[in-house]
C-alpha cells in the first residue's frame, strides 16, 4: 500500500487536519475522536483562524462547521478554494441535521467534498477523514516519487554533461597536446619558405635598382645622342650601365625569385589554414566541407613530420561533401597520419593517403610500410593510453580521441593489419552524421 | 648547380670556395641569388653526398647545412665535416624555432655559427664574410681575393 510504504518512509510524518468550530465542546469532540488516528489535530475557533492556520501548514482534510459569527462556513471555505494553496485540500461540512437542502447545496457548490451532519457517530466522521487521509498519503508518496525520479534525472542530466565536458576536454587537450607535437615542425615548415621569400624579396629590390638605372641610362642615352652630335656624354654614366646579358639575367631570374615567392607563400597559407580550422577550440556547428580539402591541410600541417619519415603517395578522388565538425575530422586525420609517420620510426617507408567514394559515404585511408599491429595490440588499439611509443612519445590518445570522434559521427574506423607488413587505417564517415550525433556531442565510451 | 671553373692561371689566388646544403631547392636558389656578387664562390646542392665532395675537393673554407634532411642530419654532416675538413668552418642553418633545441645545437662544437630561418639578408652576407675574413690568418696565407 502506497501509503503505509510512504510513511513506514519517516516514522515522524504525520499529517495535519483542521477543525474549525466555533464553539470549544465542538472542536473538544472532534479532536477526542480524530486523536486515534494518530494524525496531528490542528484546531481553530473562527474561519480567519481557519484561514491563518493553512497560510502556513499543509492540511490533510479540513473539517469545517456551517454555523460560526463573523465569518460562516461557506464563506471560509470560499476564501480557501481561492487560493492556490487549498483548492484541492478536501472539505467536509460538519453541520446540523436540520440545515436545509438548499443550504447543503451551497455547500456543495462552495466546495465542499463532502457533508457530516450532526449528531454523528463517531465511526462515520472517522471514515470519512480516513478516506481523505488515504487520498492524502496516496498522494503524498506519487509526490514524493516524482521528487525522487526528478532529482534522479537532474543527476543523470548532471552526470551526462559532466561526462561530455570531460569528453569535450579530452578532445582539445588531445588536440592541443597534437599541436604542441606539430608545433616545432610547423614553425619549421613557415620559416622555410618565409626565409626564402624574404631573402628573394630583398634581392629583387636589389635587381629592380639595376634595372632602373638601365631604363634611366638607355633614356639618358637616346636623347642625349643626336643633340650632343658626339663624346659629349658623361662618362660616369656609361660605367653605371649593365650590360645586355646581366639584364637578361636579371629578368629572368626576377620571375623564378617570384615564382619562389608565390609558392612559398602558398604553402604558408595552406598550414596556417589548416592550424586556424584544427586549433578552433569550440566548434558547435556542423559545417559541409569538401573531404579532401581536409584531408590536405591535416597533411600540410604534419608535412615536416611526414617528409623526413615517409614518401607521401596522395591519391584523392574528388569527393562528395560531407557534414561533420571539420576540426574533429581534421584531429582524426593528423593523428592518423602522425600515427603511420611514427610508426615507421627512422627507417623511412611509404605512406598511402587516399579517398574514396562509399555508397554509405566517404572513406578515407591511411596506410603506412611500417611494422603492423600485433594481434595482442589489435585489441587494445582504441584504449584510452594504451600506447606502443617510447615515454615522452606518444600519450595513448591519439586513436582514441580518433575513435571517439568518428564514432559521434556515425561513422567507424577499420584497422588492417599484419604484423611486418604495415597498417591500415579506414576512416568510413557518412555523409551526415547520424542520430544523436547532430548536436555537438561529444561521443560515448568505446566500450 | 654550378660548378666552379678550373683556374688557370695559377699565381692567381683562388676564390674561396663556400658550400651550402639544405633539401629545399628554393632556399639554395635564393641564397645563390643573394650572394652571387659576393667574393667567394657559393656552390649550392640538395644532396649532402656532394657537399661533402666538394668540401673535400675544393677545400671549401666554409659549409653552410641545414638541420632537416631526409637522409642525414645537418648536424651529421657537420659533425664528419669537422673530422674529414677540420678547417672548413662549419655553419648550421635551421628553421628549427625549439629554443631548446637550438641551444643544444649550440653547445655541440661541431657547429661553429648558428644561423636561423629567416635570416636576415645583410646580418647573412655580413657572417659569412667575416667568418671567411677570421679565419684568413690560419689558411696558409691563401687570402681571399676581395672584389
Amino acid at each position: 500500500v502506497p501509503d503505509a510504504q510512504a510513511r513506514a518512509d519517516d516514522k515522524e510524518r504525520r499529517a495535519n487536519i483542521l477543525v474549525v468550530d466555533d464553539r470549544p465542546e465542538g472542536l473538544r469532540v472532534l479532536e477526542f475522536v480524530l486523536a486515534d488516528l494518530g494524525e496531528k489535530v490542528i484546531s481553530a475557533s473562527s474561519g480567519q483562524e481557519a484561514l491563518r492556520l493553512t497560510l502556513k501548514d499543509d492540511f490533510a482534510v479540513i473539517l469545517l462547521d456551517v454555523r460560526m459569527p463573523d465569518m460562516d462556513g461557506f464563506e471560509t471555505a470560499q476564501y480557501l478554494r481561492s487560493r492556490p494553496k487549498t483548492q484541492h485540500t478536501p472539505i467536509i461540512f460538519v453541520t446540523g441535521l436540520d440545515e436545509s437542502s438548499e443550504n447543503i447545496e451551497r455547500g456543495y457548490a462552495v466546495g465542499a467534498v463532502d457533508c457530516l451532519f450532526k449528531p454523528y457517530l463517531p465511526q462515520v466522521l472517522l471514515s470519512k477523514v480516513r478516506f481523505f487521509l488515504d487520498l492524502y498519503w496516496k498522494n503524498d508518496a506519487l509526490e514524493r516519487a516524482k521528487r525522487r525520479l526528478e532529482l534522479e534525472i537532474s543527476e543523470r542530466k548532471r552526470a551526462e554533461e559532466e561526462r561530455n565536458r570531460a569528453q569535450a576536454e579530452l578532445l582539445q587537450g588531445q588536440k592541443l597536446q597534437a599541436t604542441g607535437q606539430l608545433a616545432a615542425g610547423i614553425a619549421h615548415e613557415i620559416n622555410n619558405p618565409t626565409g626564402y621569400i624574404l631573402s628573394n624579396l630583398a634581392t629583387v629590390r636589389e635587381y629592380l635598382r639595376d634595372l632602373s638605372q638601365y631604363i634611366r641610362d638607355g633614356a639618358v642615352e637616346a636623347g642625349s645622342a643626336p643633340s650632343a652630335g658626339g663624346g659629349a656624354l658623361p662618362a660616369t654614366t656609361q660605367a653605371k650601365t649593365i650590360g645586355m646579358k646581366e639584364v637578361e639575367f636579371l629578368l629572368r631570374d626576377f620571375e623564378s625569385a617570384i615564382a619562389d615567392c608565390i609558392t612559398g607563400a602558398e604553402r604558408i597559407r595552406r598550414i596556417v589554414k589548416g592550424l586556424r580550422e584544427f586549433v578552433h577550440p569550440d566548434e558547435t556547428e556542423l559545417r559541409e566541407v569538401d573531404l579532401s580539402r581536409l584531408l590536405e591541410s591535416a597533411i600540410a600541417l604534419c608535412s615536416n613530420e611526414l617528409k623526413y619519415q615517409a614518401r607521401l603517395h596522395h591519391e584523392v578522388e574528388p569527393l562528395p561533401k560531407v557534414i561533420c565538425f571539420p576540426g574533429q575530422i581534421e584531429q582524426v586525420f593528423v593523428n592518423l597520419l602522425v600515427n603511420a609517420a611514427q610508426a615507421m620510426g627512422s627507417r623511412k617507408g611509404d605512406l598511402f593517403v587516399g579517398a574514396r567514394t562509399e555508397p554509405e559515404g566517404v572513406a578515407v585511408s591511411v596506410r603506412d610500410t611500417g611494422p603492423g599491429i600485433s594481434q595482442e595490440n589489435m585489441a587494445k588499439l582504441f584504449l584510452p593510453f594504451f600506447t606502443t611509443k617510447p615515454v615522452g612519445k606518444g600519450t595513448g590518445l591519439g586513436l582514441h580521441v580518433a575513435y571517439k570522434i568518428v564514432q559521434a559521427h556515425g561513422g567507424r574506423i577499420e584497422v588492417r593489419s599484419e604484423e611486418g607488413k604495415g597498417a591500415e587505417f579506414i576512416v568510413h564517415l557518412p555523409l551526415r552524421p547520424s542520430g544523436e550525433a547532430q548536436t555537438p556531442r561529444k561521443g560515448d565510451d568505446p566500450s | 648547380m654550378n660548378a666552379p671553373e678550373e683556374t688557370i692561371a695559377n699565381e692567381l689566388p683562388e676564390r674561396p670556395v663556400v658550400v651550402c646544403v639544405d633539401d629545399e631547392a628554393a632556399i639554395l636558389a635564393s641564397l645563390q641569388r643573394l650572394l652571387r656578387k659576393e667574393s667567394y664562390e657559393f656552390l649550392t646542392t640538395q644532396n649532402p653526398g656532394e657537399a661533402m665532395d666538394w668540401i673535400l675537393q675544393k677545400k671549401a673554407r666554409l659549409v653552410i647545412a641545414d638541420q632537416r634532411m631526409p637522409s642525414i642530419s645537418g648536424l651529421e654532416l657537420l659533425e664528419l665535416v669537422k673530422v674529414c675538413s677540420p678547417r672548413t668552418i662549419r655553419v648550421m642553418l635551421t628553421g628549427q624555432s625549439d629554443l631548446t633545441g637550438v641551444m643544444k645545437l649550440n653547445k655541440i662544437d661541431a657547429i661553429e655559427h648558428l644561423i636561423r630561418k629567416p635570416w636576415d639578408v645583410e646580418e647573412l652576407k655580413g657572417i659569412i664574410r667575416e667568418l671567411l675574413s677570421r679565419r684568413d690568418g690560419q689558411m696558409n696565407g691563401n687570402s681571399p681575393t676581395e672584389a
